[in-house]
């Protein structure tokens, strides 16, 4: 009995420990998240600035609207895109690059990308995508005929190429983070036992790598959001019907008040999400288990 | 351990109180002290009294104080005016300088002691030499003793002073073009240089010891009489006047004075400044500028006035009086109430998203006969920031949605489609019942955003559109299609120069946009296609036409200014000087606008103008378009300033932002008391300056006006994201890069995602 008593003491101790950590964060959380969250949720049932009770109307609006369709498309289409190519790419790179001497010295300029001002980016895809711009004078010069890059379907690849020249850099980071606390005893350890480089990636890096997948992923999906600021400041608010994405027409529902819809598609696209992390998380802890 | 910690913990908090304590209102980070912030709740605020100026004066110049204590005005046209009761009533001086000394009044001050010093200038034999560069000015200077003996100056050497006052009773200060500023001594003329500003001077300090140049290129001067050199620069004062330097820049180059710097009497450090944002008190080297008067609460505020002139009453009380003159001839009292509410106990918020005169000018009138209500005038768009519409639009949709919203709205740039579709306007028709049926309004422009019935949107002001010409190329236009025919045909007469004065690709499309845009929306909202296609293929057609007669130098200057193009006076300046054969544009004012365009006319036989038709027909082009927010907390105070934005009273004041909705003030503006020529205007053209008459428009001329204003229907705004999306992507039919169809269909399907959403 006393020996019971000593050990749960610290256990609630700790426990109340624990939660007076989580509170801030729990409190910022249901202040900032769930809670304009609740709202929106009723929002998407009522008028946008009467607030009459309207059903599912919004959600039949939302559903209806081929402005929708085409945003929501066009974001999983990129996402579907950049993702793979992302992660798969820079992890070859990674990969490379762990084996140079000097690789902590290049670090920092993997960041650059990240460091340039959105605005500045936006002048340079001006001045190489322009109908008259630096690209399309390379291809006048090699006999071609030049291309609107902007407004044509190769606005998507333009977004995508933008998407992979920032992020890129960053994720060989976080890669190499995951690369470098490998211990060299157990690839050392397989060479012995006579694996090859490819056996040792695939039986004893990839593995390893598992946990900075998923936190990579995670990070690559959220960043992919941020390139409709360059997007926004080279083609405003009505881009290419290729490169529009949902931030397009959020940003637009905004400005012309139709905050009912905008309701009801957050909502449609919070719960697509939830789904997407629960099923992804679902998979991950049968693959731990296993 | 267990001290340390505490220590620490104290220390930080500490830290965090000390740098909460730096966020709060510690002081004024601008230097401004307000009104509301000087006197916190309490009561006491200055109040406005109009003053009568004599009937007949027509252009008040200047005032002055006596030092018996009587006020003095000079009227350019008139005399001069003596006042004994601050401005009540008022005695015309007979036989003054003002009667007896020829030639044109340049500048003029009155010392205290009654003595003046006048500036004349002596007009040139031929009237266009006023305008030549090469032709020197010559201005001769005056002094009248009290008793009214004149006396020339002749200094000792060759100045064009472009302003002189009294600086002791002895001598004079006065200043160049270049910006030098002199000292002269009235017994002998002698001349010394004190020092110079390097800018033009807009106006002077003139105090007992301090100078304050206002110059051009502001370098906070004070130059200290008293020393002979230059004083310590008042950062204060300095970081002040260089803000209103740069808001007022535009008003400054038109000639006006949106400011006056006045030595507060008998205390040389201390000066009173009046500018827009009202009437400021500071002490040199002080700390703050204080601020007495409110320039949102008073007329000053208003950006149509000017102010001429400043006396201030009762030398050492706490609370002077003020007599202030302005432009618009209305001479104002201020003195202060102790038992009037600091701050006015109502609020009514007005949004636009750009500075606009005529919604100011309301609100100045409005706030003059309530003055238990303020009317805050919101701005979207500063210019001061790198705010863009979108960005200011969202801000405001999140305070309407917020409950924060204004209880106006000027819907100028708005989504205003959005808006009444959203139920956020309220629906005006029951208070402007009475007046549409009473015929008070041009019942044609009141309505032009009315919906099943129900009017939610008003235009307070609207402008026409009109082209000018020869007869027989005007009577050949009729819609968009005969203006590129005959632009066509004109460039065989004319094989070289402009035909229709656009520099750019832009700008034509700007110019022919604003009659043709409606017909490229279809009633349900959706784009015509076959309209829009007929307006490129048109448009090219004018453009391959125009482009071969632009200069590379203003092809590559773009020419004509931003918004200038828009103008049917600047683009008849252009036919006047010979550098382009029609004049198509918009009309805002008899004035400046109907009058030029009239006045070309007379003096081109065989020309002649008409409304200007593009794809649609009888468009006018709507401003100030007000609507009130169904929430506001303040329906009924927002329902009585949105009924006097269309009284007679308001829609009477001078705008160049349009013609008024109101009939009575339309025909008001019709009416010339004065001469039927009013001026002349020297346009330069390839062969030398040329003088253009501007005469009143003839009574037909003005009945035309009258008929075409009633006759309108069609608003040439409908949708904004449309048009721009057009204007954006067309420039690249109209130069080749793209074909007409190309474009169109590129248009067709941005605007089709704008329509789908």
């Amino acid at each position: 009995m006393r020996n019971k008593k000593n050990v749960t003491k610290p256990n609630r101790r700790g426990i109340r420990a624990g939660w007076l950590f989580l509170v801030p964060s729990l409190a910022g959380e249901i202040i900032f998240v769930l809670l304009p969250f609740l709202d929106v949720v009723k929002r998407s049932f009522t008028t946008a600035v009467t607030g009459q009770f309207s059903g599912f109307f919004n959600y039949k609006l939302v559903f209806q609207n081929e402005a929708f369709r085409l945003a929501a498309g066009n974001t999983l289409r990129f996402t579907a895109v950049c993702l793979p190519l992302l992660i798969i790419g820079s992890l070859l790179l990674a990969v490379m690059l762990s084996r140079q001497k000097y690789v902590r010295l290049l670090k920092s300029c993997f960041l650059f990308p990240m460091a340039v001002p959105a605005a500045a980016v936006a002048l340079v895809w001006k001045m190489l995508f322009a109908r008259a711009g630096l690209l399309s004078s390379a291809l006048l010069s090699l006999g071609m005929q030049p291309v609107d890059w902007m407004n044509t379907g190769m606005a998507f690849w333009v977004l995508v190429v933008s998407y992979l020249w920032k992020n890129t850099g960053y994720t060989i980071i976080l890669w190499l983070a995951g690369i470098m606390s490998i211990p060299d005893t157990l690839l050392e350890a397989a060479r012995a036992d006579g694996a090859g480089e490819w056996k040792c990636f695939t039986k004893i890096m990839l593995p390893n790598l598992k946990p900075m997948l998923y936190t990579i992923t995670v990070l690559s999906f959220l960043n992919s959001f941020k390139v409709f600021r360059e997007a926004y400041l080279v083609a405003g608010g009505y881009p290419d019907g290729s490169m529009y994405l949902l931030q397009h027409l959020f940003n637009n529902w905004f400005t012309n008040m139709e905050f009912d819809k905008m309701a009801a598609a957050a909502v449609v696209i919070a719960g697509i999400l939830y789904l997407a992390v629960t099923l992804l998380q679902k998979l991950w802890e049968q693959e731990e288990a296993a | 351990m267990k001290n340390m910690q505490k220590t620490g913990a104290l220390f930080l908090a500490l830290l965090l109180i000390l740098s909460l304590t730096g966020c709060g209102k510690g002081g004024p980070s601008d230097g401004v002290v307000r009104s509301e912030q000087a006197v916190g709740n309490a009561k006491g605020r200055y109040m406005e009294e109009e003053m009568k100026l004599p009937e007949e004066v027509s252009r008040a110049y200047r005032l002055f104080s006596h030092e018996d204590g009587s006020c003095w005005l000079v009227s350019a046209g008139q005399g001069i005016y003596r006042s004994a009761d601050q401005g009540k009533t008022w005695e015309l001086q007979q036989d003054s300088w003002k009667d007896r000394l020829e030639g044109q009044l340049w500048d003029c001050q009155m010392n205290p002691d009654g003595s003046w010093i006048v500036s004349i200038m002596q007009m040139p034999e031929n009237q266009e030499d006023m305008f030549n560069e090469d032709v020197e000015l010559t201005f001769d200077y005056w002094f009248i003793s009290p008793d009214g003996e004149e006396k020339k100056l002749e200094p000792d050497q060759h100045l064009e002073l472009y302003g002189i006052r009294f600086l002791t009773g002895e001598t004079l200060v006065g200043w160049d073009i270049k910006g030098n500023v002199y000292e002269i001594s009235l017994s002998d003329g002698k001349t010394s240089k004190l020092f110079e500003t390097g800018s033009y001077i807009y106006n002077m300090g003139v105090g007992d010891r301090y100078l304050i140049p206002v110059c051009q290129k502001y370098q906070n001067q004070i130059y200290d009489v008293e020393k002979k050199e230059m004083a310590d620069p008042d950062p204060v004062l300095g970081d002040f006047l260089s803000k209103v330097i740069e808001t007022e820049a535009g008003r400054f180059m038109d000639g006006a004075q949106p400011l006056e710097l006045r030595q507060a009497d008998g205390k040389e450090d201390a000066w009173y400044l009046i500018c827009k944002d009202g009437l400021f008190y500071h002490v040199l080297q002080g700390a703050v500028m204080q601020q007495m008067i409110n320039g949102e609460l008073a007329t000053m505020g208003d950006p149509s006035v000017r102010i001429t002139g400043m006396l201030s009453s009762q030398a050492g009380e706490e609370n002077p009086e003020f007599l202030v003159l302005y432009d618009n001839l209305s001479l104002i009292r201020y003195y202060y109430d102790p038992e009037i509410a600091a701050v006015p106990e109502k609020e009514l918020k007005v949004y636009s998203l750009e500075e606009n005169t005529t919604l100011r000018q309301a609100a100045s009138l409005y706030q003059k006969s309530h003055p238990d209500v303020y009317v805050k005038c919101e701005t979207g768009l500063s210019g001061q920031d790198g705010m863009t519409v979108e960005d200011a639009v969202k801000n405001l949709n999140t305070e309407i949605m917020a409950g924060n919203g204004p209880d106006l709205l000027l819907l100028d740039g708005l989504p205003m489609k959005s808006y009444i579709e959203k139920g956020v306007l309220e629906d005006l028709t029951p208070y402007l019942e009475d007046g549409l049926k009473g015929g008070r309004w041009f019942e044609n422009i009141v309505n032009a955003y009315a919906k099943d019935g129900k009017i939610y949107a008003v235009p307070s002001r609207f402008a026409i559109p009109i082209i000018a010409g020869r007869e027989e190329d005007i009577g050949r236009i009729t819609d968009l299609d005969t203006l590129a025919d005959t632009i066509e045909r004109m460039r065989e007469e004319y094989p070289s120069g402009k035909l229709l004065g656009a520099d750019s690709e832009i700008q034509l499309l700007n110019m022919l946009a604003a009659v043709s845009s409606p017909a490229w929306v279809n009633g349900d909202g959706t784009l015509n296609e076959t309209s829009l296609t007929q307006f490129l293929t048109d448009a090219k057609r004018i453009w391959d036409v125009e482009k071969t007669g632009i200069s590379e130098a203003a092809a590559l200057t773009g020419m004509g200014g931003e918004e200038g193009y828009r103008q049917a006076a600047q683009q008849a300046g252009g036919w006047f000087a010979g550098s382009q054969r029609l004049a198509a544009g918009q009309i805002y004012s008899i004035m400046l606008d109907f009058s030029t365009v009239t006045s070309v006319i007379d003096q081109n036989p065989g020309s002649s103008f008409k409304l200007w038709e593009g794809q649609s027909k009888s468009v006018f082009l709507p401003s100030g378009i007000v609507g009130i927010q169904a929430k506001s907390e303040e329906k009924e105070l927002a329902v009585d300033f949105f009924q006097s934005i269309f009284e007679e009273e308001a829609q009477k004041i001078y705008s160049d932002e349009g013609y008024p909705v109101e009939k009575n003030a339309f025909e008001d503006m019709l009416v010339n008391e004065n001469d039927v020529s009013f001026g002349t205007m020297a346009v330069d053209t390839p062969d030398g300056l040329k003088t253009l008459e501007c005469k009143w428009p003839l009574p037909e001329q003005l009945d035309w006006l009258r008929e075409t204003a009633g006759s309108l229907t069609t608003p040439g705004i409908t949708d904004d994201t449309i048009q721009n999306t057009v204007l954006d992507l067309a420039p690249a039919a109209l130069n080749g890069e793209k074909t007409v169809q190309e474009t169109v269909s590129e248009i067709l399907k941005k605007v089709q995602i704008y329509l789908a959403e």
